[in-house]
């Protein structure tokens, strides 16, 4: 009588990354790239952070006593 | 303001002994994070802090410490120091004289990698080491990072 094998399969890390949640899409894009093209990529990302933070910080002083963020 | 290309020519033209860790590092090998401050282990030799504060003289480089700044001591003292925050008017610059688990600049080097950045040459934590690093710190911040590490490593080794 053939029994049937029940198949464990494990998550690869690309797997466990995705279903963490990080966005491979993003990596696979970054891994295509030199390490100065990642450098300048983050560089365009920390301005927009700062800027949006900055945004943000304008925006609760004027309408509330939120706690300015700092680094 | 961080501008990490200024910075590594800063650092190279002035010849510091340097191996770019935390992440920044990270980031060089593929990491989507957003970092705000760059992370270097350097040798804490006086003739190293000679060379750093050179390479820092026209930025203004300060001790960041919380809720105050204040300007730096000469290298005889600051090689007393096992790390060192700073401002500088290229962003901030934090500087390790050993990382734990692996060592100082020197073992550290040798757990590096040199990668042209913006046409330098520059020693980079490989990412097995900052896999471990990272680990051993055990931070929940570190979390997400270690796994998108874990990833790229497999997903390079295809």
């Amino acid at each position: 009588m053939e029994t049937k094998k029940s198949k464990k399969t494990t998550d690869s890390n690309w797997q466990k990354a995705g279903k963490w949640g990080i966005d491979l899409t993003i990596l696979d894009a970054n891994l295509r790239k030199t390490p100065t093209e990642r450098v300048m990529t983050h560089q365009a990302a920390l301005e927009a952070f700062l800027a949006f933070r900055e945004a943000g910080n304008k925006f609760y002083a004027r309408h509330s006593k939120t706690p300015k963020v700092t680094h | 303001m961080q501008d990490i290309q200024k910075l590594l020519k800063l650092l190279t033209e002035n010849n510091v002994k340097f191996v770019i860790i935390g992440g920044f590092a990270a980031i060089v090998h593929g990491s989507s994070m957003v970092t705000e401050d760059l992370d270097l282990c350097i040798s804490f030799s006086v003739n190293n802090l000679k060379k750093l504060l050179n390479a820092f003289q026209g930025i203004n480089p300060e001790h960041r410490l919380i809720g105050t700044t204040r300007s730096l001591d000469p290298p005889s003292k600051l090689a007393k120091l096992k790390n060192l925050y700073l401002k500088t008017d290229l962003g901030y610059v934090d500087l390790l004289s050993e990382v734990s688990g692996v060592g100082g600049y020197e073992r550290l080097k040798r757990h590096s990698t040199v990668i042209d950045l913006f046409g330098l040459k520059c020693f980079v934590v490989d990412i097995d080491t900052l896999i471990k690093t990272k680990k051993a710190m055990g931070r929940p911040k570190d979390k997400e990072t270690i796994l998108q590490l874990e990833a790229i490593k497999e997903r390079s080794q295809r």
